[in-house]
């Protein structure tokens, strides 16, 4: 399932920049360059700022492991936009840890797409 | 006019007509030119010297050529005038094209083909550039150095390397260094002095206080087994890579996998949120990592921010194996 970018509207993204749980998906848009639990959470960059380098920038294309989409319009993609959209709320603060215990990591079950 | 002195032939500025001598110029030549006050070039010497001034500027010179107070055009014309200058200048320009001072960016690598005395450092640009490695036994030592040709793909061996010995090299041009990385050459290294180099034990060895030696450290399963979105591998090799001095984006796919079994071998400090995702951390190298329920790389890099593993979601697990 894809998911947009909430910086470049980038319609291409395999998880939703931000989980449930209020963490960063980690993945980087492979069109504006943006990591999302990493510029935001450890670099302190925001959307609006990261929005406005790229579009300064010449919205170039920034992956260099996913070529751009075939006939991709930067400025087309750009105008989706919303200009409402904003940076994400604060992480949620880890709660009190639960009472030790070993858990052993599995497989588990297959998550689906 | 000074004894001797040959002035050089006089030109017209607006039209570029030149003569040699005052006497020469067509009547009517040269009635429109101003004297440009505080200026000592040969024209308007030979004004001042033939008396005539005129404030009067005429339109069709002041349309030919733009004003430029202050300075000069006669060095620069005679200078574009001869073949030659026109080459140096040309020249000039292609280089400041060619080689972008300061934006050029790496595309590929930089890789490493290591023997036990010389390696082969490749890489490739987006734009030609020089080709220069820097290599030493420490970051901040940096001494020898090896170049290559000009291009987009670079190439470049370093000889005279020890075996067993551990360089740090930077790659780049003669002005910038692009990417920094090191790697260890194969073999034991030579024995310093009397000291004499002890072998290291092989992984079933049993030594004396009948303890058996550390098992070897696992081998890696292949980058597609490891990593989530292998095709997102690139764009966090770029970007964290260098963190850990990965080789290539194999490479730091594998030391993101060998991160998590030592994490579960020596219980560092691990958080899973409700969604599955395990977040790994260690203090004492700063790395980061996460990874999805099942096991595979989301993320592998150094944060930059105290407390960052402390702001995660997720409730703190232990990794280690029950016995």
């Amino acid at each position: 399932m894809n998911h947009s970018c909430p910086i470049c509207a980038y319609p291409g993204l395999e998880e939703p920049p931000r989980s449930p749980s209020g963490g960063g998906s980690y993945e980087i848009c492979p069109c504006c360059g943006f990591q999302f639990g990493v510029t935001d959470d450890d670099d302190g960059v925001s959307y609006d700022t990261w929005r406005l380098h790229w579009a300064e920038e010449g919205m170039p294309w920034f992956s260099r492991g996913v070529p751009a989409p075939a006939g991709w319009d930067a400025r087309a993609q750009f105008a989706k936009v919303s200009s409402k959209t904003s940076s994400p709320p604060a992480p949620k603060p880890a709660p009190k840890p639960a009472k030790p215990g070993p858990t052993a990591i599995g497989p588990g079950p297959r998550r689906p797409r | 006019m000074r004894q001797g002195f040959v002035p050089p032939r006089l030109r017209h500025t607006c039209c570029l007509k030149s003569f040699d001598t005052l006497e020469d110029r067509p009547a009517g030549e040269g009635e429109g030119r101003r004297l440009k006050k505080g200026r000592t070039g040969p024209t308007n010497i030979a004004i001042a010297k033939a008396g005539k001034f005129n404030k009067a500027f005429p339109r069709r010179c002041e349309a030919r050529w733009p004003r430029v107070p202050f300075v000069s055009m006669y060095p620069i014309r005679s200078s574009l005038r001869s073949v030659s200058g026109l080459c140096a200048v040309g020249c000039f320009v292609l280089c400041l094209f060619a080689v972008r001072l300061g934006a050029v960016e790496i595309t590929e690598g930089p890789t490493v083909e290591v023997s036990p005395t010389n390696a082969v450092v490749r890489w490739t640009t987006d734009v030609p550039a020089g080709t220069r490695v820097r290599f030493g036994l420490a970051t901040t030592a940096l001494t020898s150095r090896a170049e290559g040709e000009v291009g987009t793909a670079h190439v470049a061996t370093l000889p005279g390397l020890r075996p067993g010995t551990t360089y740090h090299f930077a790659v780049g041009t003669a002005r910038f260094a692009l990417a920094t990385n090191s790697f260890a050459t194969p073999g034991l290294p030579a024995a310093a002095g009397t000291v004499a180099t002890p072998t290291p034990p092989k992984p079933a060895d049993t030594i004396a206080t009948g303890k058996t030696a550390a098992p070897a450290a696992p081998r890696p399963p292949p980058t597609r087994a490891t990593w989530a979105n292998v095709a997102s591998l690139p764009d966090h090799f770029a970007r964290h890579g260098a963190d850990f001095h990965a080789k290539d984006a194999d490479d730091y796919a594998a030391q993101a996998w060998l991160f998590l079994q030592r994490a579960k071998t020596d219980g560092l400090p691990a958080k899973r949120d409700d969604d599955g995702v395990l977040r790994v951390f260690d203090p004492k190298s700063g790395a980061f990592a996460a990874y999805n329920r099942d096991g595979k790389t989301k993320t592998y890099f150094k944060p930059g921010r105290r407390g960052y593993f402390d702001d995660q979601p997720g409730t703190r697990v232990d990794l280690r194996t029950p016995r």
